[in-house]
């Protein structure tokens, strides 16, 4: 039992994903896709392919997501004249909730691989 | 308001910065502009200013004064919430500091009074060298004028209004209550006397700069101790004219913040002398506070009249026992009111109230978190006392429409309008007004069947019987829609099937007409007139699936502000809202008892309030249900102090023109002063009205109108990457007091750059410019652009590719390249200020990104493309029509506009210029006649236990009076549950009319041929959807019902306009307003622009024949459009809107030619005629007068063109037939051809 990188990398994972928890609620989207991403590249890392494959479908949307959003000059993913359609609204608020199922879910598959590295390496 | 504190306003850091810049601007900035400008003897005023470094602290003292000296004394929290919030943020530089010291290296400070520079229109009173007396005598001349055009406006704009401001009374208040406006004020005063030793003699330019320094700085003592102690007095005043003034609210709520502005302009002034003069002068501001709190405390007497109908009410009395309860309805007598009474309120006048109730300002009533975080928060919604047994304070006038009355009636003290020759009403016997007792709502009564006749009618004689139950009209409800398409007389015809593929000449002669919707009669009557409030479906599905399975959209289409010629005005210290929902008690409510009404929307039972319960118009006490609000479905509130975050801003309108070569070419200029110089006295505001200019190429220069300058001042900013205002207070000034000065400038600008070489354009700065200079008050922008801008922030590139106009395959561009002019808007939008954009350009201008300006704060948009003054005169012509529409309509400012509906239905999406503020609550920074919104609808709960459904658009405003008003409309309308009733109730106009927002929408989001696609699938999901329910299964032919038989054909005309067409070469701009134009336009224009009527006219006869004024006008048939109507014999109008063309066949009678047109035959008829001559024949006045007619009937003054077969005008005439085939797009045959293909796939 050894304190591993791919350990650390969980442990992380562990802590940010709580933080992501309620960056999905309150649409933080920069802190939530950039906290999102680092752990990812730590994954990459630490090899822990596994991990890293569930997260790319995610770490992709995201990447489309900001690529595809409304002419803006600053940064940011919603634009104040539209984001009251009840359209939009109701796909920004769907998709709140996704994301929060995901990393509710990814957050006990952190914990498990957490200890899993550690109790295996 | 969380917007203007929500965004904090740096302008104190910015104009710390100022020193620094100019500085180092100077070097670069002194070529490049000033050759031009300069040869005059114009001189640089290079000063630095002493006082520009003290800047900050100026700031930081009326900051520090604002938190505190609100908060002592005014009375209402509101206020003083409002006045933190609002004014320490935006309090503009003192002015003084910057009127005389003036502008820095950057900017050129030169007078208009050199001749070089303004050319000879200009009456420059001085030479060279003219001395102080003569200066003197220019401002005598001036100041003789400046008052005399103050009434004007009151008469001229009443017909709205018919505004209770009395000018005498109020305008001494408002001029030196009004927080922005009072320094102008109190230095106007000063002004007369300061500037004669002060100001700018034209000093010979080659010395300046000794002589106008000191001539400067004496001035600015002088000045400043002038200042203060008018400053002073002002608010000594105070008192005085508070007592005078019975207005209530008003009155303290006004008074405060100039109260406090004017303690502030004392320590500004105080401050800025100190810096620059240092004049001793500590004592001033501490002295005028303490009058400013005593007088707060002595305002708030509220006279409140009250109105009566007088004599002449419609004669539509009625015994009341004519009220018929059900004998059909089950065991209870349904309660519900019947309210009929139509806007019959033309003949009220105010009857002066006996008592004054004073609000007491802690009411049980209603925590008043009202529409949207515009009104404050508090409780002060105020029922009257209980003291008196009549609750009074109420008034209802009439809707305006007789200016001349109003104004005549207007006495002297009162504030509420109309206040008419009261003594008589006193005794006048009132006329019962409306018909007693209620019956039933018709939606839950069986006997609506039966086209709303009563059959029975046992007396009412109070509300004891009533107990309404809902639960009781669900069971109802089915039996009402399974009945009602056997007995309504509407609805059979409107679902007769119609062959669509064999019936030719569906088009109806006569214009379409809205629907009505199904309902009882009575209910009908009251109903919200189709012109303002319109439902695509005047039969509203009882659940989404249904919806979804007549596959047609559901949605709203309002005109909200509308031009009204009838308009019940209500005063009332109470407006009676549900206390849950906040809707505004309406014409479809129902008492439960005497004392209790159920909303119509959220079904909570409210009281009715003790005021309430008196009648005005019968002056009769425990009929709520015949006062006005309950009797109409169209009604305006006079809002009380609740309604507002801040004092109801002055009208305030900003010109920002472009002068850069490209512009003086195209020679708009001219007509925009003209039209300017004509209508001055017709724009619409108060004593308060503010104006300003702002002209831009490369620089952007201001002008400096302050009250007591000979002549007016051009301020040249050339650093236009951190563009900032010159001198802030005296950039807008008050219309009546520099009425001169502006004529002057509006006389000398289209002559100033004649000569210029300026090909540049920097919008985006002058935009910036603009937002700052209006951010402290609100109002209105007008931007007149001719080219793409090119400096500076905003700037935008060419994106049109000419090759691709014509493509069918991928239109690009229809959206924004930047954001910038969209994040302008939303500021711009959360100061209260709308901008307004007029293009008139003749290359590409990429109205994609600029029209987002106006998009999002509200404003309009207007294009002219290939404007030139003379090659094109009938752009002319339109803009000088236009202008003058657009310079004199009604505008409202600061606006909110919510809309509410029935429980179970939500809305989707807004279309129009606006900012969505919240999901139901829109911010309109200026709202006007003009502005037509859409709203797309859901239905979230299923509607099966109603069988009524009511929206309710409410919106608050404030007119160019300075009153605060709510214009409220209530549509209601029948549910259904099957689908047959559902395409029976189709409204196809309006349904158009929101489909080509959808597609406006869909085009920009996604791509312009999903947008085609997803029109042409709307056509054929609907008509297939009805064939799963007709009856008739001919599998080959196109069945549609007749309510929806135009679909088709109007779906067609919309894939050929230019917003939408392929194939067609289009411009991008020319697509791109089009498109805007289906936003924005209201349903009656936006059908004419689809599809237009088209007349035959070389053979008018009198035969059905209405009367206009006087005046016959002639009725011909609509023809359908397509050119097989249009016969060589014939000729033939068509109304596209904003455009009419005549159209004259080849051998058109020399007749018609000759009476008409004035010419012999069709060969001299000349290939471009705009105007029909006045001749005095039967047919000329017959054809005039249904051109007139036409007119009269749109704000926007159309062009004539008289195209002729071989004229240039010919192939815009053609594109318009839309039944036609075109190279590009279908006969109106191939595409019905193709729908039934697509349908049977």
């Amino acid at each position: 039992m050894a304190f591993t990188f791919a350990a650390f990398c969980y442990m992380l994972a562990l802590l940010l994903t709580a933080a992501l928890i309620f960056f999905a609620i309150w649409h933080l989207v920069l802190p939530e896709y950039l906290i999102h991403a680092f752990f990812c590249v730590m994954f990459l890392c630490a090899a822990e392919w596994l991990t890293l494959g569930l997260n790319m479908p995610l770490l992709a949307y995201h990447i489309w997501r900001y690529m595809s959003r409304p002419v803006m000059s600053g940064p940011g993913l919603y634009d104040p004249t539209t984001i009251m359609n009840a359209d939009i609204l109701a796909y920004c608020q769907k998709e709140g909730w996704c994301k929060l199922a995901f990393y509710l879910l990814s957050f006990f598959y952190y914990l498990y691989g957490m200890i899993y590295v550690l109790v295996s390496s | 308001m969380s917007a203007p504190a929500g965004a904090p306003h740096p302008h104190a850091a910015a104009s710390a910065r100022i020193p620094p810049r100019l500085g180092a601007a100077a070097a670069p900035a002194g070529p490049s502009p000033a050759p031009h400008y300069q040869n005059g003897p114009a001189q640089n005023q290079m000063q630095f200013p002493p006082g520009y470094g003290l800047h900050p602290q100026s700031y930081a003292v009326p900051s520090g004064l604002y938190s505190q000296g609100p908060g002592k004394t005014a009375p209402l929290p509101l206020e003083s919430q409002y006045g933190t919030d609002y004014y320490s943020g935006h309090y503009p530089v003192p002015t003084q500091n910057v009127v005389t010291l003036a502008t820095g290296p950057g900017t050129m400070n030169m007078q208009l009074g050199s001749q070089q520079v303004y050319g000879r229109g200009l009456p420059a009173p001085h030479t060279v060298g003219s001395t102080p007396g003569s200066f003197q005598g220019g401002i005598a001349s001036s100041a003789s004028h400046v008052h005399t055009g103050i009434p004007q406006p009151y008469s001229s704009f009443g017909n709205h209004y018919n505004s209770p401001v009395v000018p005498s009374a109020n305008s001494s208040i408002a001029s030196q209550g009004f927080p922005l406006t009072s320094s102008h004020y109190a230095m106007s005063t000063a002004l007369g006397a300061v500037y004669p030793n002060v100001s700018y003699p034209s000093v010979p330019a080659g010395d300046p700069y000794g002589q106008v320094f000191t001539s400067q700085s004496t001035s600015v003592i002088t000045q400043f101790k002038e200042n203060s102690f008018p400053g002073q007095n002002t608010a000594v005043n105070h008192p005085q004219q508070q007592q005078q003034s019975p207005m209530g609210y008003k009155t303290s709520s006004w008074a405060t913040p100039g109260l406090q502005s004017t303690q502030d302009n004392l320590s500004q002034n105080h401050i800025g002398s100190l810096a620059a003069v240092g004049n001793p002068s500590n004592a001033v501001a501490d002295s005028s506070s303490s009058p400013g709190k005593q007088s707060i405390q002595l305002s708030k007497p509220s006279p409140a009249p009250s109105t009566v109908s007088s004599g002449s009410v419609s004669a539509r009395t009625q015994p009341s026992a004519d009220q018929s309860t059900d004998p059909v309805a089950s065991g209870t007598q349904p309660p519900d009111l019947l309210l009929q009474e139509g806007m019959q309120y033309d003949d009220y006048v105010n009857n002066p109230a006996s008592s004054a109730p004073t609000p007491s300002s802690s009411t049980s009533d209603d925590e008043e978190e009202e529409e949207e975080d515009e009104e404050a928060a508090i409780d002060s919604s105020s029922t009257t006392s209980s003291a008196s047994p009549v609750p009074n304070s109420f008034d209802v006038l009439e809707g305006g429409s007789y200016p001349g009355e109003t104004l005549d009636a207007l006495s002297s003290s009162t504030s509420s309008p109309a206040p008419a020759p009261s003594i008589p009403q006193a005794t006048k016997p009132t006329k019962p007004f409306g018909y007693g007792y209620p019956t039933l709502q018709p939606g839950y009564q069986n006997v609506a069947l039966s086209s709303g006749a009563q059959p029975s009618n046992p007396t009412y004689s109070g509300f004891q019987q009533y107990a309404q139950q809902y639960p009781g009209m669900h069971q109802l409800s089915s039996s009402l829609s399974g009945l009602s398409l056997q007995h309504s007389s509407q609805q059979p015809e409107s679902l007769r099937p119609v062959n669509l593929t064999q019936d030719r000449n569906i088009l109806p002669g006569t214009p379409v007409q809205a629907p009505v919707p199904n309902l009882n009669s009575d209910l009908k009557k009251l109903n919200c007139n189709p012109d303002s409030f319109r439902c695509t479906l005047t039969n509203i599905p009882q659940t989404q699936a249904l919806l979804n399975k007549a596959k047609l959209p559901l949605g709203l289409l309002l005109h909200p502000f509308r031009d009204l010629t009838q308009l019940p005005v209500i005063t009332s210290s109470t407006i009676v809202r549900c206390r849950s929902c906040r809707t505004y008690i309406n014409p479809f409510v129902s008492f439960i008892d005497q004392r209790r009404w159920k909303c119509n929307l959220c079904y909570r039972v409210n009281d009715v309030p003790e005021e309430f319960m008196y009648n005005p118009l019968t002056r009769s006490y425990g009929e709520p249900h015949k006062r006005p609000e309950v009797q109409n479905s169209t009604v305006e509130f006079i809002a009380s102090s609740d309604y507002m975050l801040r004092p109801p801003q002055p009208a305030v309108y900003l010109f920002v023109l472009d002068v850069s070569h490209n512009a003086v070419e195209a020679g708009y200029l001219t007509i925009v002063c003209q039209s300017l110089l004509e209508n001055l006295d017709k724009l619409p505001g108060d004593s308060r009205t503010r104006i300003g200019f702002i002209t831009f190429d490369s620089t952007v220069h201001f002008y400096n109108l302050q009250e007591g300058l000979s002549q007016p001042q051009m301020l040249i900013v050339s650093d236009i990457d951190d563009i900032f205002l010159p001198t802030p207070d005296s950039l807008l000034v008050n219309l009546h007091e520099s009425k001169e000065l502006i004529k002057d400038l509006l006389n000398a600008l289209p002559n100033m750059f004649t000569y210029t070489r300026e090909t540049h354009s920097a919008l985006g700065p002058a935009l910036q410019a603009a937002f700052k200079l209006m951010s402290p008050t609100g109002g209105r922008v007008s931007v007149f652009q001719t080219q793409l801008p090119s400096l500076g922030a905003g700037l935008l590139q060419s994106r049109e590719d000419p090759n691709q106009r014509s493509s069918t395959k991928v239109v690009q561009h229809l959206g924004p390249a930047t954001d910038f002019y969209k994040k302008l808007a939303l500021d711009c939008s959360g100061q209260q200020t709308a901008v307004d954009l007029f293009l008139l350009s003749s290359q590409y201008s990429d109205l994609a990104s600029l029209a987002c300006m106006s998009k999002y704060s509200a404003g309009c948009i207007y294009y002219y493309p290939s404007f030139h003054h003379t090659h094109n005169p009938s752009q002319a012509e339109k803009l000088q029509k236009d202008l003058k529409r657009y310079l004199t309509r009604k505008i409202g400012f600061e606006a909110v506009m919510r809309i509410r509906c029935t429980k179970g239905l939500s809305i989707h999406t807004f279309h129009g210029n606006f900012f969505v503020r919240s999901t139901d609550l829109l911010s309109l920074a200026n709202i006007n006649p003009d502005a037509g919104f859409a709203v797309q609808m859901s239905i979230e709960e299923n509607l099966t236990d109603t069988s009524l459904v009511c929206f309710q658009t409410a919106l608050l405003y404030t007119s160019s009076k300075g009153e605060r008003r709510i214009r409220v409309h209530t549509l209601c309308l029948p549910v259904v549950s099957s689908l047959a009733d559902v395409y029976a109730g189709v409204d196809v106009q309006a349904a158009v009319c929101l489909l080509a927002n959808m597609a406006v929408d869909r085009s920009i989001s996604s791509s312009l041929s999903d947008a085609r696609d997803a029109l042409v699938n709307a056509v054929v999901d609907s008509i297939s959807a009805y064939g799963t329910i007709s009856s008739t299964s001919q599998q080959s032919a196109l069945i549609a019902p007749t309510s929806l038989k135009l679909f088709p054909l109007y779906v067609l005309a919309l894939l050929k306009q230019k917003a939408f067409r392929t194939g067609t070469s289009t411009r991008l701009d020319d697509r791109v307003f089009a498109m805007c134009q289906m936003k924005w336009q209201p349903l009656v224009h936006l059908m004419k622009i689809i599809h237009p009527n088209l007349y035959r006219i070389d053979k008018l006869t009198d035969e059905g024949a209405i009367h206009v004024n006087d005046r016959i006008v002639p009725q011909p048939p609509l023809q359908k459009l397509s050119a097989e109507k249009l016969t060589r014999e014939g000729a033939f109008l068509m109304d596209a809107g904003s455009i009419i063309y005549i159209w004259i066949g080849k051998n058109c009678d020399d007749n018609f030619i000759k009476d008409v047109l004035g010419y012999p035959n069709y060969a001299s008829v000349p290939q471009k005629l705009t105007h029909l001559p006045e001749l005095d024949t039967l047919s000329s006045e017959r054809t005039r007068s249904f051109l007139s007619w036409l007119r009269d009937n749109r704000p926007l003054s159309p062009v004539l063109h008289v195209v002729k077969d071989e004229s240039p005008g010919k192939t815009d005439f053609f594109q318009h037939l839309v039944e036609d085939r075109t190279e590009a797009a279908f006969s109106y045959y191939e595409f019905l051809l193709h729908v039934q293909q697509q349908i049977c796939k």
